[in-house]
């Protein structure tokens, strides 16, 4: 797997406001997308990898996300910020592509042959994969939400704009989510103690 | 004891969101490697909308608008025309209906007279419909004016009205914009020896376009709902 340096290309930091640059990017302009995609593609290749889970699917649904955004950025009218357009077509274009693939990733979750994980002692190993599994059984609108969430920081705002719901609804999946997952540890005899979230 | 509880749960969660944070953690973000495939796509995006071979004359922009201009005016006066017959022809038969009809058919006709520009899309709407349902379904090419001919001929008219004051309805102007895009897939997907079949994932992209963007229903809508050229 290759991986490039972050610093391979650093964003133009220049006077442009963002207005500007989504002026210049609807008309074209390469070096007003490149500067728009440095400063989000973090975010949304992350969201559609947590999602995913599959490089090469997170890749093309990031791609697809940009394109999407360029080809549209004139309907842009500003009631939100950038990011916020963004990050919803983003949601979007992983939601949508998720259902496309159906790729239901299948894990080996046979705890016998999991490995120790250097340094840790076993409970900790099992409590990862039994943790994975649980966020990987999770109903998709619970999961998407814990993840972006609690995983990946963004605001119920943000979640709520990208799969087109309410900040409530946002936050009460979210609670919904967090209260499955304990209880499907629980059903295991786990519980989180500050040691196993270091 | 209600705190102590608040605070144990609020621990409670982040632990939860501290250890899943090891789901799917992201590798680093190979961005060089995606934007070249983005920048070759938004190439390729720039270069797919073709530049329509010369014009013949009489669709130059010189000759184009008053001959626009000229249609519209006999398009307005045989409107005004054909309102006036409306309006004398019942008292020819009975009295009564002239009574009936004067008053209220006047302001009526008057102020639902269709604007020209707005009628002149609307055979152009039609054929550019006739044409993706066409494409869609998987029709063969027919002799004659190609697919291909005719989907750069309707891409000239959407642009001519585009820049006409047929724009000015912001639901028509979305729709000319949508179908600028999806004709000029058109172009793409049946430009070629073996037009229809040849290229799988351009049909692809063109019909997740036309789905995505409810293009035909938009279409139907805008034909049923706009002014009608019969009688005309």
């Amino acid at each position: 797997m290759d991986r490039e340096p972050r610093t391979g290309h650093q964003p133009k930091r220049t006077a442009l406001t963002e207005r500007q640059l989504i002026n210049r990017a609807s008309k074209g302009d390469p070096a007003a997308e490149r500067a728009i995609y440095d400063t989000h593609v973090d975010r949304v290749f992350r969201m559609a990898y947590r999602m995913t889970g599959d490089e090469a699917l997170a890749e093309d649904l990031t791609q697809e996300t940009f394109l999407r955004a360029f080809g549209n950025l004139d309907r842009f009218r500003g009631d939100a910020s950038l990011s916020t357009w963004l990050y919803a077509i983003g949601m979007r274009t992983v939601l949508s592509g998720l259902r496309k693939v159906r790729r239901l990733r299948e894990r080996e979750t046979d705890l016998e042959m999991a490995p120790e994980l250097p340094g840790r002692p076993r409970r900790d190993a099992e409590l990862r994969l039994l943790l994975d599994e649980a966020i990987d059984a999770l109903p998709e609108d619970m999961r998407v939400v814990f993840l972006m969430h609690d995983v990946e920081g963004f605001k119920h705002r943000e979640i709520a704009d990208g799969l087109g719901i309410t900040d409530g609804t946002s936050k009460s999946r979210l609670h919904r989510a967090r209260a499955w997952l304990r209880d499907y540890l629980a059903r295991y005899g786990f519980e989180f103690t500050e040691e196993d979230a270091s | 004891m209600n705190d102590h509880r608040h605070d144990e749960n609020n621990r409670w969660e982040r632990n939860l969101a501290e250890a899943a944070k090891g789901f799917n953690e992201p590798p680093e973000t190979p961005r060089e490697r995606m934007w070249d495939r983005i920048a070759a796509a938004r190439q390729e995006q720039h270069e797919a909308v073709p530049t329509p071979a010369p014009a013949p004359w009489w669709t130059r922009r010189q000759v184009l608008w008053p001959a626009a201009v000229a249609a519209a005016l006999v398009i307005g006066l045989g409107l005004g025309r054909l309102g006036r017959q409306d309006l004398a022809a019942p008292s020819l038969v009975d009295g009564s209906a002239t009574v009936a009809m004067a008053p209220t058919s006047v302001p009526e006709e008057t102020s639902q007279r269709p604007d020209p520009y707005q009628l002149a899309a609307q055979p152009v709407l039609a054929r550019t419909e006739t044409l993706l349902m066409q494409v869609k379904s998987g029709a063969d090419d027919p002799g004659g004016e190609s697919f291909s001919q005719r989907a750069v001929g309707l891409l000239g008219q959407t642009r001519l009205l585009l820049n006409s004051p047929a724009a000015e309805d912001p639901a028509l102007k979305q729709l000319l914009e949508d179908l600028e895009i999806a004709l000029a897939r058109t172009v793409r997907v049946t430009a070629g020896p073996h037009p229809v079949a040849q290229n799988d994932s351009e049909r692809q992209t063109l019909e997740d376009g036309l789905v995505r963007k409810a293009i035909l229903p938009r279409l139907r809508e805008q034909l049923t709902s706009g002014p009608t050229t019969v009688g005309l």
